[in-house]
């Protein structure tokens, strides 16, 4: 058993011991410290050129096997996976039922699974396993009343079933496509040599393309199949919240980066694939921008605020660069952790005031500096303040994507750029807005917060603390990902 | 002292004094973090004395990003443009240090306060040292975050909250223009950021470098968007309605970021990217243009101010006007020169506002005082030094610079040289109301009778600054600061520009004398100019169309086709089939013997008619 099972295991384990009746609070959380421990204990490894690996084969035609790989991408998602799953079972009240614990753990160890696993049986299948928590918790303990959560919870497991779908027809048709002699193989890199010795025609290419774009676009919401996320965010539960919009949304993505382009590389440069995925990204950036500055509450700012977000992803992926594509994973690790950040404090003013409404709240600066400060990393971060571990991403995203001949003019990926940009100064207005209505100016009267007692400050000061430290070094995470092959040559 | 020991300690130590505010500042308590903050910023300016006896120099002092071709470096530039302006950063920024520690001694958020000017200290060194554009740009934004916590310092207020968010959007206005630039030039050059790379890449030398072959358009939208930038943080029309409003924030913030030094990191950018500009004729035209134009317009809107703030933050708009009209005109070292003594007479006319103040209980209506010559002597004689530097009284620093940027409008556009005369004679006229009615006269308030001198340690930076600002124009000094001044060229014309300028000052404290001596109430009343051209209620009702609107159709548009179309059109349409299906599924024999029947014919059908066929 290698360091990488235990990280899948261990919150599954977990899980199934809270779910067996031993006390949550303390196995919960013992065991995400332990993953973190051993998510950074594996990146050393890593750093030091051990090869992290292991197979066991479970059947041999069609070839399935149980197997795990570390590479400086997927370190990254567990990185990032365990740092909000401490945070999020830090913000598991007391006397909350079990199942919360269970359900994080079960999200957590899911999407481990999915980001280390190499063989895209497992991928696929640890993806649903961390999928199915998610859209209970909704269903069983989200806010609101309860025709409207159980609406919300059947609209987003509705669209994230069909776009599972969607994925699992493009993945099997890609395996089907890149069949080897020795037959059908869900292994990844038999498959990468697969496409490398007898590359797919452009034309099938782009059409698996599309479906794995549609797939994992709408898992990441892509415009326009992004309208299950917002409401879904303000509904769910706040472990919930955090690890999905923090973590599991970044599935898909990871999915585009891991499978998509190495296997599809002329799929993702078809002339039709790239303008319609442009198109799109820009309907993400400009589109759910205006959307989100239209938001009078909290939880929904922030649900809509991720959904615009994931437009810078899909822009370093549209680019594909070296630089685009390092700037667009540092971008999921910075956004996961942001927003996770954003929402654990959103929680926190729920329970605490009891309303999220802008017009409702102010001055809450004056008795509770410290969320202040927190809430102003998150603010800052996602706007992109240099410092914090988005800015590093962003300008990375829009120097890879602009980086190409510009003396004919510029083309659709110069202008989704420089809307992009455009992008920047929104997310500004809507966060400096919010910040201000929430914490500055008088206070309202019958809403007061006060700051959380040390030992509760903690996981917030590490979401904090990572911002920052990636945000002034990203060659922590670049340095990983140094050796990353993205296309197939 | 080696320059990259210098540039590591200036720019580091006052991060350090702004982290340990920002972590341990509660715990330690007010006295310590004030310590911590005037101790490095003491420090800094020892430093950056030493500096001006460096050589030349450049390096990397770490590596941020590298990765591919990208390579951003946290890097310094050393030479005469850094020497000197670190040199004004850090000493002005000494005296605001000193001067606050009387200023803000009663307010509650002390540690707060010293922490975000730490933090500033800290944001401005980096721009001025910087020595690539990713540099450039993440100081750049840097400066607007400190800038943002410092106008919001008194976050209760809802005018200073309001202010501080103005700012900060107003420059990311600004940035996004920044940006494009940044990226035009990076794409042009094939992957380059530092100055120096730029500058080889675009003069096409021994390597020829792909910048020198682009088309002349790239390098116009390089050089137009680089010079947004400097648009939204110098505060020229049309992104200067940010600059006044940022008065809100205590008075030493605005004498330190919103007179001397933030405000001018555009036209020190400008200065160090000047090779981009030169490169395009039109970008030049356009911001000699702009330039000439905020200086008469911002003039114009100060003349009907009562806020003494207010009135030098629109001086500051026209001076800052001056020097962005002598980048364009290519004379960025006349422009560099009024930057530094503007530097020295702007702080010190703020500061003394301060005092001022600080004398009259907070006060700020210049028709609510008067009568402060006799009750606040050492203010007042320094602040009528600092008018007259700022007039441009002969002999005086600003005479000197200013009398460089008209010689260079002269020279060179016509029109320009008149607008900045004209200017000229505004910036006399509006600075002897303000001295004639906040200090001569009878006291117009109890505020006013009851004033007293501030203490020593606000006093003494007024005297220090003072002497700047009467004789950093003079080679002795400006050499010893490393100020950078043009080659004076006196050719033809010189007389008339300075006939013109010495005019211009006489008719404008002239014409205030005669308007405002033992005046109680103002006697213009130009609307238009005490509404500044109503901008920021056009600007309100653009964000109001244009964003909140405008996101208002947008957000109905999205529910109604994104979860319409997208998700409830396909949800209809699976009820309708699942209906027409129930139909079908009646539950009488007869129908599903019927479609048995059918299917099983259709099946027949197809094997013996259609398949052997293929």
């Amino acid at each position: 058993m290698g360091l990488l099972e235990l990280l899948i295991f261990i919150p599954l384990l977990a899980a199934a011991l809270i779910g067996a009746g031993l006390p949550g609070k303390v196995i919960a959380r013992s065991a995400a410290a332990l993953n973190l421990l051993l998510v950074l204990a594996a990146i050393s490894q890593f750093n030091a050129g051990n090869t992290l690996a292991h197979s066991y084969p479970i059947l041999d035609n069609p070839a399935i096997a149980f197997a795990v790989k570390a590479d400086g991408l997927s370190l990254t998602m567990a990185l990032l996976t365990s740092l909000v799953l401490i945070a999020a079972n830090c913000q598991i009240g007391e006397g909350k039922p079990a199942i919360y614990y269970v359900s994080s753990l079960l999200i957590a160890g899911g999407a481990m699974g999915a980001f280390l696993c190499t063989d895209i049986f497992f991928l696929y299948g640890f993806h649903e396993l961390a999928l199915i928590p998610t859209l209970l918790m909704i269903a069983i303990h989200g806010h609101g009343d309860a025709t409207n959560r159980r609406a919300i919870a059947w609209k987003i497991t509705v669209y994230l079933g069909v776009g599972s779908l969607i994925l699992l027809a493009g993945l099997a048709a890609l395996v089907v496509a890149l069949k080897p002699a020795s037959g059908l193989t869900f292994d990844l890199a038999a498959l990468m040599q697969s496409a490398k010795d007898h590359p797919l025609p452009a034309a099938t290419q782009a059409w698996i393309f599309t479906a794995l774009l549609v797939g994992f676009g709408t898992l990441v919401s892509l415009f326009p199949f992004h309208s299950w996320a917002a409401p879904a965010y303000a509904t769910a539960p706040t472990p919930v919240a955090m690890l999905h919009s923090g973590v599991l949304k970044k599935f898909g993505l990871y999915g585009l980066i891991r499978i998509a382009l190495p296997l599809l590389p002329l799929g993702a440069k078809h002339e039709c694939v790239q303008q319609a995925l442009l198109w799109m990204l820009i309907g993400n950036i400009i589109v759910i921008g205006l959307v989100t500055i239209h938001q009078q509450k909290l939880d929904t700012l922030l649900g809509n605020s991720s959904v615009m977000h994931m437009g810078y992803i899909f822009l370093g992926i549209a680019a594909g660069t070296q630089v685009a594509i390092n700037g667009a994973i540092i971008l999921m690790f910075a956004h996961g952790i942001s927003i996770a950040l954003l929402f654990a404090l959103c929680g926190r003013m729920r329970n605490q005031l009891g309303t999220l409404e802008f017009s409702k709240l102010g001055g809450l600066a004056a008795n509770a500096p410290f969320l202040t400060v927190m809430f102003a990393f998150g603010t800052f971060a996602s706007i992109g303040l240099p410092g914090l571990a988005n800015f590093a991403g962003e300008v990375m995203v829009f120097l890879g994507a602009f980086d190409s001949n510009i003396n004919d003019g510029f083309k659709l990926i110069h202008w989704a750029t420089i809307l992009g940009l455009w992008g920047v100064v929104m997310s500004a207005v809507y966060m400096l807005r919010a910040y201000r209505n929430l914490f500055f100016g008088k206070a309202a009267s019958g809403h007061f917060m006060s700051d959380p007692v040390i030992t509760q400050r903690v996981s917030l000061v590490l979401l904090a603390g990572v911002l920052l430290v990636v945000g002034c070094c990203p060659g922590l995470i670049t340095g990983l990902l140094k050796d990353l092959t993205i296309a197939a040559p | 002292m080696t320059s990259y020991n210098a540039a590591s300690v200036v720019l580091l130590l006052p991060l350090l004094s702004a982290f340990f505010i920002l972590v341990l500042g509660r715990t330690v308590g007010t006295t310590v973090s004030k310590m911590i903050s005037v101790g490095s910023a003491a420090l800094c300016f020892v430093v950056s004395v030493a500096t001006l006896g460096v050589t030349n120099d450049s390096g990397v002092l770490v590596s941020f990003l590298n990765v591919g071709k990208l390579h951003a470096d946290i890097g310094f530039i050393i030479d005469q443009q850094s020497r000197g302006m670190l040199f004004i950063v850090t000493f002005i920024g000494l005296l605001v240090h000193v001067y606050s520690l009387g200023y803000m001694k009663e307010d509650k958020a002390q540690s707060r306060y010293f922490g975000s000017l730490s933090m500033f200290m800290f944001s401005m060194t980096g721009i001025v040292l910087a020595d690539n554009f990713a540099m450039m740009f993440m100081f750049w934004e840097l400066v607007g975050l400190s800038s943002y916590l410092l106008i919001g310092h008194w976050f209760e207020k809802p005018e200073a909250c309001e202010a501080s968010k103005k700012a900060f959007l107003t420059n990311r206005i600004g940035d996004f223009g920044f940006m494009i630039g940044i990226l035009t030039l990076w794409a042009a050059s094939n992957g380059e950021l530092g100055f120096a790379q730029l500058r080889e890449s675009l003069s096409g030398g021994s390597v020829s470098g792909p910048l020198h072959s682009a088309p002349a358009w790239v390098l116009t939208v390089a050089a137009i968007g680089i010079f947004m930038g400097a648009v939204g943080k110098s505060a020229q029309a049309p992104l200067h309605v940010w600059l006044p409003d940022a008065m809100e924030g205590p008075t030493p913030v605005s004498a330190l970021i919103h007179a001397a030094t933030m405000v001018a990191a555009g036209v020190y950018m400008l200065v160090r990217v000047s090779f981009v500009i030169a490169a395009s004729e039109t970008a030049m035209h356009l911001i000699a243009g702009v330039g000439g134009f905020t200086a008469l317009f911002a003039a114009l809107m100060a003349v009907q101010q009562n806020d003494i703030k207010r009135i030098l933050a629109y001086s500051t708009l026209s001076q800052l006007g001056y020097m962005v009209m002598a980048v364009g005109l290519q004379a960025g070292e006349a422009g560099m020169f009024h930057l530094y003594t503007h530097a020295f007479f702007k702080a010190l006319l703020f500061l003394g506002s301060g005092a001022v103040i600080y004398a009259c209980h907070h006060e700020q209506d210049i028709w609510k005082m008067g009568g402060l010559s006799k009750k606040t002597p050492i203010t007042f004689l320094t602040f009528v030094i600092g008018t007259a530097a700022l007039m441009g009284i002969p002999g005086l620093s600003g005479f000197f610079s200013k009398e460089e940027i008209l010689g260079a409008a002269y020279h060179d556009c016509g029109w320009l040289f008149t607008a900045a005369a004209f200017t000229a004679l505004l910036t006399s006229f509006y600075m002897s109301r303000c001295v004639i009615v906040a200090f001569f006269g009878k006291a117009r308030s109890e505020n006013a009778d009851h004033a007293h001198e501030a203490p020593l340690i606000m006093t003494a930076p007024l005297m220090l600054l003072s002497i700047f600002a009467i004789a950093s124009g003079y080679g002795f000094f400006s050499d010893r600061l490393q100020a950078m001044v043009p080659h004076a060229e006196h050719g033809e014309g010189h007389y008339l520009v300075m006939g013109v300028s010495i005019a211009a000052v006489v008719i404008g404290a002239g014409l205030a004398f005669f308007l405002y001596n033992g005046k109680d109430k103002d006697p213009l009343n130009i609307k238009l100019f005490a509404n500044r051209f109503y901008i920021d209620e056009i600007y309100a009702v653009i964000v109001k169309v244009f964003q909140d609107r405008l996101a208002w159709i947008v957000s109905g548009l999205e529910s109604i086709f994104a979860d319409g179309l997208v998700a409830r059109l396909p949800a209809a349409i699976a009820c309708r089939v699942g209906k027409t299906a129930r139909a079908i599924q009646s539950g009488h024999l007869q129908g599903y013997t019927f479609a048995l029947g059918a299917g099983l014919i259709l099946a027949i059908y197809l094997v013996v008619q259609v398949l052997p066929k293929h």
